[in-house]
């Protein structure tokens, strides 16, 4: 999508427990003055307010697409909603949704993947969660019946930017900690420090985490930092690999991985060298759901560089690593 | 690559196409969204690809139907038998 032109509208969706700070920031959103016309798709209802803005209340409704072996859920509500809004595609430029407290982001996410109609005309931006940094932790600790998730930590898995917010109401010893947890979780993610929702609209909309070749041209360490003390289950893996995959082993390997792990594993993404292929494979999953293409040519004399990072729950790093590590063939030269 | 169905946005024509013979097939209005989707499978007992078809009527019940082949291969004849049955999970 990168080499071309993408003129698809961008989506944000924004996540966070009650209290964190969403509905400030949505009307920071909508009342700020930057020149975007957005269209809110709102499961909080009747906080939001603003005249002129199209504001559309929604109701959480999960909807299975499951085959034998894929289990996969949707917003059911979403896009219903986003195929309406596309009919009037002329009146914004950016759709952002704002789920509940408690929704797990993933049939959120899924939806964009899901439907290539969907995936044609709407772009996933960016997942953005909003955290109240003087209770988060608590929200994180809090043990769940077994298997419920704890939905925060669900939230900070899937977040491409992390809104810490309140930081004014909490002291430096907790904001330390609040960081390295969230690190634990989701090395790669960006975090946001900030007080009063106030923050830089530049930094969580229109910001391409889902285009990876955007992301690594700003931060070329994005899908290996990784390297964090963690003492969660939820944690993540990068991998950096130099050499050219095999098509087949990958194909074999990934679709096990991901039939088999792929409750646990809530993203991954990853740009690849395909043997025989001029160009770099971009990918990006959600749980057992996966898109991939080709992105920008490799340039002249740069080493073909696989980067791939799995964010999810009791990851086996040295099996992620071999296992990928067994689908390269060549040597990573340069070419 | 196709591990678990991956396809370039906006690159399968043919789905459209199903999703139209879909929508005048069932005679549905305009509200109406429908999902056509291939989902991959590389485990042996199945079949490589199946395609998933769900029509998300703006009020009332949600259906979902499942063909085990490629959207490619889907034929007006076999979305008339499909469509004619009961959805899945009713």
């Amino acid at each position: 999508m990168s080499a071309k032109q993408d003129d698809r509208v961008p989506v944000t969706v924004l996540t966070g427990f009650l209290g964190s700070g969403k509905t400030t920031l949505l009307n920071r959103i909508l009342t700020e003055n930057h020149g975007l016309r957005i269209a809110v798709i709102e499961n909080e209802f009747g906080e939001v307010g603003i005249d002129d803005a199209l504001v559309l209340d929604s109701e959480e409704e999960i909807f299975e697409m499951n085959n034998g072996c894929i289990c996969c859920t949707v917003r059911g509500d979403l896009i219903r909603i986003l195929g309406a809004l596309m009919r009037r595609r002329e009146k914004f430029d950016h759709i952002l949704i704002e789920t509940t407290g408690l929704a797990d982001p993933a049939p959120v996410a899924q939806t964009f993947f899901m439907d290539d109609e969907i995936a044609a005309q709407l772009r996933l931006d960016a997942i953005v969660t909003l955290v109240d940094a003087a209770h988060v932790l608590q929200h994180l600790d809090e043990k769940k019946p077994d298997g419920v998730e704890n939905e925060a930590v669900e939230q900070l898995a899937f977040a491409d930017r992390v809104v810490l917010n309140k930081t004014d109401l909490a002291d430096e010893q907790t904001i330390a900690e609040v960081i390295a947890r969230i690190r634990g979780i989701n090395a790669p993610v960006e975090i946001i420090p900030a007080r009063h929702a106030e923050v830089e609209l530049n930094r969580i909309l229109d910001v391409g985490a889902f285009d990876l070749e955007r992301v690594l041209k700003d931060d070329p360490q994005f899908l290996t930092e990784t390297e964090h003390q963690h003492d969660t289950t939820v944690t993540s893996v990068g991998i950096e690999i130099d050499g050219e995959v095999d098509e087949g082993r990958l194909n074999a390997w990934l679709g096990k991985l991901l039939r088999e792990k792929g409750a646990d594993i809530f993203r991954s993404k990853g740009i690849l060298a395909l043997a025989g292929s001029d160009r770099r494979y971009v990918f990006q999953g959600v749980h057992m759901l996966f898109v991939g293409e080709n992105g920008a040519p490799w340039r002249e004399g740069e080493a073909r560089r696989n980067r791939l990072v799995f964010i999810g729950r009791n990851l086996d790093r040295e099996a992620l690593t071999h296992g990928f590590a067994r689908c390269v063939v060549t040597a990573g030269a340069a070419v | 690559m196709k591990p678990i169905g991956t396809w370039p946005p906006g690159q399968n024509p043919r789905a459209a196409e199903v999703k139209e013979s879909v929508r005048r097939l069932l005679a549905l209005d305009d509200d109406t969204a429908v999902m056509v989707r291939e989902l991959a499978c590389s485990d042996a007992d199945c079949p490589p690809l199946e395609t998933v078809i769900a029509v998300l009527p703006m009020n009332g019940t949600a259906r979902r139907w499942t063909l085990h082949r490629p959207v490619a291969d889907i034929t007006e004849q076999d979305l008339r038998a499909l469509l004619a049955r009961e959805p899945e999970g009713a």
